[in-house]
């Protein structure tokens, strides 16, 4: 039922990356190009708040240390504002406190970078139906090969 | 104000006592009392501790007075003259037997009387003196001697020449030795002690400015060991500075080297530690777009295409880097260590059906464990790591196949153990996991855990296993060492304590 109201708001699946690392946020950027999805990225914890704040995300992947802003907080700000929306934290330096602190505060999963990409796909798929993730050329083995990779 | 002389006579005749008496009038002496007997003699002077006794011989008996002179001389010390009337040799020798300050032979005069009084006064006042004197030397050399053979610090004397001519029991036991006779009359080179370049060095320095302080060098012992010594030495001249001997400390300063070596390794860790976790974060954050991209890469284009064999292999890279990014994150991370007491063999046979798919089809795994339970205390997460990593080394060492050991038993280390020095005593349980493997060059063991090192190609390992498990096994107070042959194999043998209580004393 959800989804289909998801559907009726946005054409396409939403993911936000917040990420104050620029190169990462292209990554996912031409990671999901080739995906019916809207990707924006925001580059502080700030920014990327304001964004999740405006507009209904499927699938944000989060930060955990971001240059002004810790990744939890933000967290919690995102999650109190719609409980629906997944986050993910990604860090390249992930703590069993921190992860544990994630997980009560609501995150749906955790990343440790490098991210190999069949772990970003298969978190991905987990949050949004495979059947909403299309590829633009309609050809499925795209997901399939990802595992590949 | 002339100090009163108080004097006893012991005069078996009345008139030598009245003369006595009559003499006294004009001398600066008080006759305090009289006793006719030895016997009263004796009664009166241990009552009234007179300066001086006036003692005839003969009294109730022929000898009477020597008699009483021997008993109150035991008791007290009072200079004690005799009066006689017998011109006797013999009476003179038994007199002499009781060391008397005075002998006049009736009839006496004045004179003679006052002036044997005084001679006997003075020498009573030296002999005091002097035993004061022996008695404070008797107790500087007691505790010459005590110093000299309770000192940690070794003693020894040297003559002109070098040899040794004396030296304390610290010295002895510090070279290895067991009596001082093996020492004295050699020199510290030729019981190779030390090595001659170095003993003339140090020699010359002494030579020149007669004294030389913290001299630092490396000594061998009798029994092999080699220690770190700090030495003190000068030259002893006598009055016309003719040089007489040469004299000096050494001190083994091995354990403080050690532990300044211990110390310098923490520090660096801890740097190597910090540094490594930005580090880690900083490159990770890298490596995500790299190792992303080359994912992309070689997901995107066709595999007959050579760019495409070209992202494999950035990526086969990147995700190398990775794992050594982790690990080093890893040895930066202060993990809380969780200790409990938990028995070993419990904890290696449901770690068996991990143990297995690591080793692969031509290895074969041995359990040798202990019957009895084998506890220990520490962090069995931990203590997986350890076995998982030592396990992994035995494999890689291994490539041909070959067999692994892993072996439990209880290991008491007592008080008279010889590994005491290295491992306080207290029961710990002991871990062998042995392998038929390569074997790890004699030259190379020294640094194995050493963070970094590995003799692994590159792409194999980071050479962060073992410096990992050295960490670990500390972090749990526990102890680890390598044996390992060349083309035979390697154990490694692990010491974990076994209870809480020998835990905390490790602490």
């Amino acid at each position: 039922m959800r989804m289909e109201t998801n559907t009726k708001v946005y054409k396409a699946p939403a993911i936000l990356i917040i990420d104050d690392e620029e190169s990462i946020c292209e990554f996912f950027t031409d990671l999901f190009e080739v995906y019916e999805v809207e990707v924006d990225t925001e580059m502080s914890g700030t920014s990327g708040l304001q964004r999740a704040l405006k507009k209904r995300y499927d699938l944000i992947f989060l930060d955990v240390m971001l240059d002004d802003m810790n990744g939890i907080d933000v967290l919690k700000a995102i999650k109190l504002n719609n409980a629906d929306t997944k986050v993910v934290m990604i860090s390249a330096y992930l703590t069993e406190e921190v992860i544990e602190k994630a997980l009560k505060m609501g995150a749906d999963g955790y990343l440790y970078k490098p991210v190999a990409l069949r772990d970003i796909v298969s978190i991905t798929f987990r949050f949004i139906e495979p059947a909403r993730l299309t590829g633009k050329s309609g050809n499925d083995n795209n997901s399939k090969s990802i595992y590949e990779a | 104000m002339t100090k009163i002389i108080n004097v006893l006579l012991v005069e078996g005749d009345p008139l030598t006592h009245k003369q006595i008496r009559y003499f006294f009038d004009t001398l600066p002496y008080t006759l305090i009392e009289v006793a006719d007997s030895g016997k009263t003699g004796i009664q009166k002077a241990f009552t009234i501790k007179p300066d001086l006794i006036l003692m005839d011989v003969i009294l109730e008996t022929p000898h009477a007075g020597i008699d009483a002179a021997k008993t109150i001389k035991a008791e007290i010390d009072i200079p004690i003259v005799f009066l006689t009337a017998s011109r006797e040799y013999e009476t003179l020798i038994k007199a002499l037997q009781t060391n008397p300050y005075g002998y006049l032979v009736k009839p006496i005069n004045r004179e003679s009387l006052q002036s044997t009084i005084e001679i006997s006064l003075l020498r009573h006042r030296y002999e005091k003196k002097l035993i004061q004197y022996q008695q404070a030397l008797e107790e500087s050399e007691a505790m010459f001697r005590g110093i000299f053979s309770a000192m940690g610090n070794g003693y020894y004397r040297l003559s002109k020449k070098g040899k040794i001519i004396l030296v304390n029991p610290a010295m002895v036991t510090m070279l290895g030795y067991t009596s001082e006779n093996q020492l004295i009359g050699k020199n510290f080179t030729e019981l190779g002690c030390i090595d001659t370049d170095s003993r003339n060095r140090f020699f010359e320095n002494l030579r020149q400015n007669g004294e030389i302080s913290l001299f630092e060098s490396v000594w061998t012992t009798h029994t092999n060991r080699v220690i770190n010594i700090i030495e003190n030495a000068h030259a002893v001249y006598d009055d016309k500075s003719t040089l007489l001997y040469y004299e000096g400390t050494i001190q083994n300063i091995t354990r403080i080297k050690e532990l300044e070596i211990q110390l310098r390794h923490s520090q660096k860790m801890e740097v190597i530690g910090t540094l490594s976790g930005r580090i880690a974060h900083e490159i990770n954050n890298r490596m995500t777009t790299i190792l992303g991209y080359a994912d992309l890469c070689v997901l995107r284009l066709k595999p007959e295409e050579k760019l495409h064999k070209y992202a494999k292999v950035i990526q086969k890279n990147a995700r190398i880097t990775a794992d050594v990014m982790r690990q080093l994150l890893n040895l930066s991370r202060k993990s809380k260590n969780q200790p409990f007491e938990f028995d070993l063999n419990h904890h290696l046979k449901t770690r068996e059906e991990i143990i297995i798919p690591i080793l692969g089809k031509n290895i074969e795994l041995k359990f040798k464990l202990n019957p009895q339970p084998t506890n220990v205390y520490a962090d069995p997460q931990q203590i997986e790591h350890v076995i998982i990593n030592l396990v992994i080394n035995a494999r890689d060492s291994m490539p041909e196949g070959g067999k692994l050991t892993i072996e439990t038993s209880n290991q008491i280390i007592g008080s008279d153990s010889k590994w005491k020095s290295e491992i306080p005593p207290g029961s710990y349980s002991s871990l062998t996991i042995s392998d038929t493997g390569t074997g790890i060059p004699n030259h190379v063991i020294p640094n194995i855990f050493d963070p970094l090192f590995t003799t692994k190609d590159p792409s194999v390992g980071t050479g962060l296993g073992l410096s990992i498990v050295k960490g670990i096994i500390q972090e749990n107070h526990g102890f680890i060492s390598v044996n390992s042959k060349e083309g035979k194999g390697t154990t490694f043998h692990l010491l974990i304590p076994a209870t809480r209580e020998i835990s905390q004393q490790l602490r």
